[in-house]
C-alpha cells in the first residue's frame, strides 16, 4: 500500500481532531458523561502491526469486547471499538441509571446489547463528523460484537487474511466519569486513499 | 402522493434540490420503509408496511408511530430515534438481540416458524438542504428464514455437541466428558477449596456374563446398571463410563464419609438388582467393587492422582475379594 506523506498524515490527523472535538461534545449529551477522544495517530499499515498493538496494550486483559461496525460512502472501511472485558457491566448501569435506555432483553443480551449501541454512538458521530467536515457522507453498516482472545492464533489468523494494507487511524477514548476506556481504529480501505488526500487537500484549501 | 427529497452533491453550500417520485420505487423494494417525522408521526408507509401490518397508509399518516406499535417503548426504540435525530447517526435493532420491533405475523404455512416475523431494523437520518437532520427512515427486513436456518443449526451443533459427550451404548457421560468435569471440578477446589469425592467402579466377572450369556445380554447389564446409577445419584453428581465395565462418579461438595456412605448405598442395592437378557428367560444379577479417593486434606491434585487413588483403590477391592469398596486418600 502506497505510504502517506508526513504532510498528508498531520492533515488527516488534524481533520479528525476536529471532527474527535465535535463527536465528543454531540456524544455527551447522549451519555450524560464526557468523552475523550486523544489526539489519533493516522499511519498505513499492514493488519499485523494492529493485533500487536493490541496484544501489547491489553496485557493480561483478555478477552476483550471487541465492537466491529462496516462504513461506506466516498471513503469506506471498517470501525473497531476495543474494550477490556468487565466494561460491559459499567456500560449497562452507565446507560440504564443515566440515560434511561432499558430495553427489555435478558442480562446476557443486555451487555452485548449496550456494547453495540456505545459502539455504535461513538464511531458513527466519530465518522460522521470527519466526513461532514470533508463534505461528504457516510452510511453505516450494523454493529457487530465479540469477545476476542488477542492472543489466541485464530485472532491473528482472522485479521491477517485483510489483504493489502489500511490507513489506520487510531485513538484512546474514555468516558471519564464512569472511567471505561479503550482504543477506536478506523482501517479506511486503500481504494479510498487517492480520495481522500484529495479531500484532505481541499479542505486545507478551505480553511487558508 | 409524491414523496419529494433532495439530492446532495459533495459541495454542501451548494444544494440543489430535485424533486423526484420516489414513492413507486418505495413501493417495489422488499423492505418496510417507514418515514418519521421529528415529533415521532408517520409522514411515509409503503406498500410492505401496509400488507405486512395490515393497516392501509391512508389509516396511519400522521399518526403518531407509539399509538400503532405500543410496545415501542420498550424495545428502546424511542431513544435510538431521538440519538439518529440528535446525532444523525444510524441506529440498529438486530434480529439476534431482538427478534422483532413492529410485531407482524409470521405468515408461514410450509415450515415452521415464529408467530412474529424476525427483523433487522435500521433507524437512518434524513436531512433538510442545511444538512440537518429532520426525519427518521425506518427500515425492515424480514429475517425469519435466516432466524430459522441458524435456529436448526443452533440445534444440531447442540446435538452434535451432545453426541461428543456421550457414551453411545448407557448415554452417560463419555470418558472424554468425565476427564473435562473431572478437570473442572479440580479447578473449582483449587480456587474455593471445594471437596468432591471421585469413585471408579468396575462390574465383578463381567467377561463371565458375555461369555455365557452373550454380548446382548453384557450390553443390557451395562446400560440397565448405568440406569440404576443415574436415578440414584444426585441432579449434580457426574456419571461417566470410562472403559469397557468401568463407571467412574464425581460427588461435588461432598466429604469423605458422606461419600463412603452413598458408595456403600450403591453397592448394597447394585448386588440386589436384577437385569433382565434380552430374548432370554432369565435375569442377571451382578456386583461392582469401587474404589474412592477424596481431596479432604490434600494439599495438591491433579487429574492423574485422582485417577491414579482411585484406581489403586479398585485394584485393592479386587484383590481382597470384590463386591466392597476400598479407599486410598
Amino acid at each position: 500500500m502506497k505510504a502517506l506523506s508526513t504532510e498528508q498524515a498531520e492533515a488527516i490527523q488534524e481533520i479528525i481532531n476536529i471532527g474527535f472535538g465535535r463527536a465528543a461534545s454531540a456524544v455527551a449529551q447522549i451519555l450524560c458523561a464526557r468523552l475523550e477522544l486523544s489526539v489519533p495517530f493516522v499511519a498505513t499499515v499492514e493488519s499485523d502491526s494492529v493485533v500487536e498493538f493490541l496484544r501489547q496494550h491489553f496485557q493480561n486483559q483478555d478477552p476483550v469486547s471487541l465492537v466491529q461496525q462496516s462504513f461506506y460512502g466516498n471513503f469506506m472501511g471498517e470501525a473497531a471499538l476495543i474494550l477490556p472485558k468487565g466494561s460491559s457491566q459499567v456500560l449497562v448501569e452507565m446507560l440504564s441509571s443515566d440515560m434511561g435506555y432499558v430495553p427489555e432483553l435478558d442480562a446476557d443480551k443486555l451487555e452485548q446489547e449496550v456494547l453495540l449501541e456505545i459502539g455504535n454512538l461513538v464511531i458513527g458521530a466519530s465518522l460522521g463528523q470527519f466526513a461532514a467536515l470533508l463534505q461528504t457522507r457516510v452510511a453505516f453498516k450494523p454493529p457487530h460484537v465479540a469477545q476476542e482472545m488477542l492472543c489466541s492464533d485464530d485472532f491473528q489468523r482472522r485479521v491477517s487474511q485483510v489483504k493489502g494494507g489500511a490507513l489506520l487511524v487510531r485513538t484512546s477514548f474514555r468516558i471519564k466519569e464512569k472511567m471505561v476506556s479503550g482504543y477506536l481504529f478506523f482501517f479506511l480501505s486503500a481504494q479510498c486513499l487517492e480520495w481522500l488526500i484529495q479531500a484532505v487537500d481541499k479542505f486545507l484549501e478551505e480553511q487558508t | 402522493m409524491t414523496l419529494q427529497t433532495v439530492s446532495y452533491t459533495q459541495h454542501l453550500g451548494q444544494s440543489q434540490a430535485v424533486g423526484l417520485d420516489f414513492e413507486q420505487i418505495c413501493d417495489l423494494v422488499n423492505y418496510g420503509l417507514i418515514l418519521l417525522s421529528r415529533d415521532m408521526t408517520i409522514a411515509f408507509w409503503n406498500l410492505w408496511m401496509e400488507k405486512h401490518s395490515r393497516l392501509e397508509r391512508d389509516k396511519v399518516l400522521g399518526r403518531h408511530i407509539g399509538d400503532i406499535y405500543p410496545g415501542l417503548e420498550k424495545k428502546g426504540f424511542f431513544w435510538k430515534a431521538q440519538n439518529v435525530l440528535t446525532l444523525g447517526n444510524f441506529a440498529f435493532f438486530s434480529q439476534q438481540m431482538h427478534h422483532y420491533v413492529f410485531p407482524m405475523p409470521s405468515e408461514r404455512y410450509l415450515s415452521e416458524g415464529y408467530e412474529y416475523m424476525q427483523q433487522n431494523v435500521s433507524l437512518a437520518p434524513v436531512r433538510d438542504l442545511r444538512g440537518q437532520t429532520v426525519q427518521v427512515l425506518v427500515t425492515i427486513a424480514d429475517d425469519t428464514n435466516a432466524a430459522i436456518y441458524m435456529d436448526r443449526l443452533e440445534k444440531t451443533l447442540a446435538t452434535l455437541k451432545e453426541s461428543n459427550r456421550t457414551d453411545y451404548l448407557t448415554k452417560v457421560a463419555n470418558r472424554r466428558y468425565l476427564t473435562e468435569c473431572l478437570e473442572a471440578e479440580i479447578d473449582l477446589w483449587k480456587r474455593k477449596k471445594s471437596d468432591f469425592v471421585f469413585i471408579i467402579l468396575d462390574i465383578d466377572h463381567f467377561k463371565a456374563v458375555n461369555d455365557n450369556l452373550g454380548h446382548q445380554c453384557g450390553d443390557r447389564v451395562l446400560t440397565g446398571l448405568a440406569d440404576f446409577l443415574r436415578q440414584n445419584l444426585r441432579p449434580y453428581d457426574k456419571l461417566g463410563r470410562y472403559g469397557g465395565e468401568e463407571f467412574c462418579i464425581i460427588l461435588p461438595q461432598t466429604g469423605l464419609n458422606s461419600g463412603l456412605k452413598l458408595a456403600e448405598r450403591l453397592r448394597a442395592q447394585v448386588a440386589q438388582t436384577s437385569f433382565a437378557c434380552p430374548d432370554k428367560e432369565q435375569e442377571v444379577t451382578v456386583t461392582i467393587s469401587m474404589g474412592l479417593t477424596s481431596t479432604e486434606n490434600v494439599a495438591h491434585l491433579t487429574a492423574d492422582t485422582v485417577l491414579y487413588k482411585a484406581d489403586l483403590a479398585l485394584y485393592e477391592a479386587k484383590e481382597t475379594g470384590r463386591n466392597s469398596i476400598k479407599c486410598r486418600l
